[in-house]
């Protein structure tokens, strides 16, 4: 009897303890300014397409149906038929990509190996260390990996999830210091924090690897890149920004706003993706054909 | 079919992350883009990976002996949002004819502009020579 009291005491006290316990997380738990902040759970989509182009455009504002080209006239150019309107399928806008107003801003000790890199991305053999790293299959890596495909926000924490080569992100939003240590650790999608600037997110991330690129024509990066993004909320849009600092710079590259509308497809799930298994570098009948 | 097709194009979330970021090449870098072919052979293999799915068929040739076709396609996200990642739809040993333009080296490879499946239905997922999908007359 002594002892099931016993057991009965030590229940009860541990009840109360479990209790107490709770009380001061729930205390703890409600941050009102979090409860107040944008919404940015969702499944994110490009922007909505373009109206149809009274003259060719060239890919800076892809369709979503990329399949349905015939009304486009950019496919058709010249009268093309059959495979030839695949000359302007991929990147066959280089020249006006190059010609952007907005690309990285290279110190001029820079500008040989962004040429070389440009020029050799798809050479590989002896050229292969200026090959584009995508042919090596590595992950995009931030920035070039855009924007995420769908962003999950739990309190002060928010996962930014990514179709394409299955990459996720855990980002903490509550304003913290970047470690000390691991702000110098060297991955792809570098070591992120995020803070709120009113109704914007603003999430800034280093401690990156070199191994990336930041796009196509050659534009690398160094391992003491900074990339700070911005997310606004905007009705169902989400306005996004990337700003990329980095020594190799003369300025900060500062990208336009890109506009990117929530899926609102009953049912619509992020999927996996495959592996990437590329094996094409050095085997092009045109290597410099970049198109 | 048609049901399978539409049902995984709804669902499929057409995610494209732009021309940005892509390290590839223009299609013509290495296929001729102004020639189309038309072959019809038996699925012998799919390679499902980035960044462009692969389809391996092969042809019977007048004279009896078979050769191996490789086809090259977008890649798997594209091809789901076609609604063609169903695997039901390629079926191994199965006999397919593939629209694609040739590769410029003259190996047997080619870029896919469009497949006839089985069952007669009719996919295009590039610029096939009549988007229609009628065969030419031979």
């Amino acid at each position: 009897m002594k002892q099931v009291l016993a057991t009965f005491g030590r229940s009860v006290l541990a009840s109360g303890l479990c209790l107490a316990m709770a009380s001061v997380a729930l205390a703890q738990a409600p941050a009102p300014a979090a409860a107040k902040r944008p919404d940015l759970n969702g499944i994110w989509l490009p922007g909505a397409p373009p109206p149809p182009a009274k003259s060719a455009t060239c890919g800076e504002q892809k369709k979503i149906d990329a399949f349905d080209n015939d009304k486009n006239e950019r496919f058709a150019a010249n009268g093309a038929k059959g495979g030839s309107k695949w000359i302007t399928f991929e990147q066959d806008c280089g020249v006006q990509h190059r010609g952007r107003v907005s690309k990285p801003e290279y110190k001029p000790q820079y500008w040989e190996l962004v040429r070389k890199n440009d020029y050799y991305a798809n050479a590989g053999g002896e050229y292969e260390q200026y090959a584009d790293p995508k042919w090596k299959n590595i992950p995009n890596g931030v920035p070039r990996i855009g924007p995420p495909n769908q962003i999950v926000q739990i309190g002060d924490q928010a996962f930014f999830l990514y179709e394409e080569q299955n990459q996720f992100r855990s980002i903490p939003t509550d304003c913290r210091e970047h470690d000390p240590v691991l702000k110098y650790d060297q991955t792809m999608n570098g070591l992120s924090v995020g803070c709120w600037e009113g109704d914007t997110l603003v999430v800034t991330s280093m401690g990156f690897s070199a191994d990336t690129w930041l796009d196509w024509p050659g534009y690398m990066h160094s391992n003491e890149m900074v990339v700070i993004e911005r997310f606004k909320r905007d009705g169902d849009g989400l306005e996004y920004q990337q700003i990329i600092q980095d020594p190799m710079f003369l300025r900060p590259w500062v990208n336009p706003v890109v506009k990117l509308n929530i899926n609102k497809t009953p049912g619509a799930q992020l999927m996996q993706d495959v592996p990437y298994i590329d094996r094409s570098l050095g085997k092009l009948f045109d290597p410099n054909y970049r198109g | 079919m048609k049901k399978v097709i539409i049902g995984a194009s709804m669902i499929a979330l057409g995610l494209a992350t732009g021309s940005a970021a892509n390290a590839h090449h223009a299609v013509q870098a290495q296929f001729d883009v102004t020639k189309n072919v038309i072959i019809t052979g038996k699925l012998v293999k799919v390679d499902w990976q980035n960044p462009h799915a692969w389809f391996h068929f092969e042809v019977t040739k007048p004279d009896g002996s078979t050769e191996t076709w490789s086809t090259e396609t977008v890649g798997p996200n594209g091809l789901r949002r076609l609604g063609l990642s169903d695997r039901r739809l390629f079926q191994i040993g199965e006999t397919y004819k593939v629209d694609f333009c040739p590769d410029r080296s003259g190996a047997k490879l080619g870029f896919t502009n469009a497949f006839w499946f089985p069952d007669g239905k009719f996919i295009k997922v590039g610029f096939p020579e009549n988007p229609n999908g009628e065969l030419p007359a031979n």
